[in-house]
């Protein structure tokens, strides 16, 4: 047995340890280091969102003369209006700037990746057992997506069907996925039995 | 224009199109009515069996922003938190909202407030409920497994964007006997929302369940918009297949462009 000396792998064991602690029950351990967690996390953040004012929009504006950069860093501290009884209808102008951004990033992804390529991708011969899943199965669902009628008769048999092959495809994705999380687990437990402990190599 | 995106912009106009004529029939006053989605009639039940308990209500609308891909997800997630809210005003029931997104903190406590004046119990609305947690993936994972183990709600609602904590928040739920509603687009976690909660939004069910509680009727001409524009893509899907089949490369060729 060749126990770690080293102060930051016993910090992390007992952190890992006081983390899992919470799958038998919340205690006093687990607390402490959600707290800690979560304190760290916000200093991080602050740390990260200077790093950004200062990267992004200070030194290009100071240095490059790039003052166009003015107008996010004022919408930025528009934010902040909120605080303010009579100025907190500001704070709504970047607010809907930012989703206006996000409703047309999700627009400009979805009909290429999730429309177009999907057709394209049905286009094949039904001369095969997969071909023929892949194509039943995509009108399937697409059909059980339907909201303006009830499913039922012909296009009830449809979307059931569609409904059947949606949780075959979350049972494999869950399967698959258990599987990963059990090897993140697996390395929590070399690192707690081999790196901190020496019980392992 | 770009090659390789010529379709997808007219195919953009079309769905834009079909969602205009929905809107504008919803306006007209033609009455538009969404099959039956369980995960939304239950979710007086959740908030009715909160009351009963004593326990309160939890809330999360996702880990997503508003202003990257996953928005939509947020946008429905936080109409359905309006909802909500309503009824936990209504029923005099706490609501415990979680965010992990700042941006999304003001959106929230604006939403659960105006439903708490609306309901006429403005001095109900605790601010202090609306909780910004952590930006950090698993540090806010970390807090609202702390938050559910102490408080222990009798409902818990998970709906947005979640990533890989979506099995853990549902499993913590469950383990505090909370009746759990979760919906998400976030297809890699569905799985894990069937298997640990009680009621599952799937993929679109999220937005058709926001704009269906919201009552506006232009959204719920929106939702018929989206089924014409569904139909419109299955048609076409079935012309190509039934083209491919027949030797031709015509939609191939088409969709390519």
């Amino acid at each position: 047995m060749n126990v770690s000396t080293s102060a930051e792998v016993w910090i992390a064991s007992l952190v890992t340890i006081a983390i899992m602690s919470f799958v038998y029950k919340d205690n006093p351990f687990y607390r402490l280091v959600e707290n800690l967690y979560v304190g760290v996390s916000a200093g991080h953040a602050l740390v990260l969102g200077w790093g950004n004012i200062r990267d992004l929009a200070l030194v290009p504006m100071v240095r490059d003369g790039k003052w166009v950069l003015v107008i996010p860093v004022i919408l930025g501290l528009m934010l902040y209006t909120r605080y303010f009884k009579k100025l907190a209808w500001l704070s709504r102008i970047p607010l809907a700037v930012m989703m206006g951004i996000g409703t047309g990033l999700a627009i400009s992804g979805t009909v290429g990746s999730q429309i177009v390529n999907q057709v394209r991708a049905n286009l094949v011969k039904l001369n095969t057992i997969d071909n023929i899943i892949i194509v039943v199965g995509t009108f399937a669902v697409l059909a059980y997506f339907f909201f303006m009628a009830e499913h039922k008769g012909a296009l009830g048999v449809l979307a059931g069907g569609g409904r059947y092959l949606m949780m075959v495809a979350f049972g494999a994705a869950f399967g698959s996925t258990v599987m990963g999380r059990m090897s993140l687990f697996i390395g929590r437990l070399q690192y707690l039995f081999g790196d901190w402990l020496g019980l392992i190599r | 224009m770009v090659q390789g995106r010529v379709f997808s912009f007219w195919l953009l106009v079309v769905l834009i199109g079909s969602m205009l004529y929905g809107m504008w029939r919803a306006r007209k006053g033609i009455a538009i009515k969404i099959r039956r989605i369980a995960g939304l009639n239950a979710i007086e039940e959740a908030v009715g069996r909160a009351t009963e308990m004593g326990r309160p209500v939890h809330y999360t609308p996702g880990l997503g922003g508003i202003s990257a891909a996953e928005a939509t997800q947020t946008f429905a997630a936080l109409a359905i938190m309006g909802h909500v809210a309503h009824l936990s005003a209504r029923m005099d029931v706490p609501l415990i909202v979680t965010i992990r997104q700042p941006e999304v903190l003001p959106l929230a406590e604006e939403s659960v407030r105006q439903a708490y004046l609306e309901e006429g119990k403005v001095d109900a609305y605790v601010p202090t409920n609306i909780r910004f947690l952590s930006n950090q993936q698993f540090a806010y994972a970390a807090a609202v497994f702390g938050i559910m183990a102490r408080e222990k709600p009798a409902a818990n609602f998970l709906m947005g964007a979640f990533w890989a904590e979506a099995l853990m928040l549902a499993e913590v739920g469950s383990e505090v006997g909370a009746l759990q509603i979760a919906g998400t687009a976030q297809l890699s976690q569905v799985p894990f929302f069937i298997a640990a909660s009680d009621y599952c939004l799937i993929g679109e069910e999220l937005f058709a369940g926001a704009a269906y509680l919201s009552g506006d009727p232009t959204q719920m001409g929106s939702i018929f918009g989206q089924d014409l524009g569904k139909a419109i893509v299955a048609l076409l899907m079935l012309a190509g297949v039934i083209a491919t089949n027949m030797g031709s490369s015509f939609f191939s060729t088409l969709l390519g462009k």
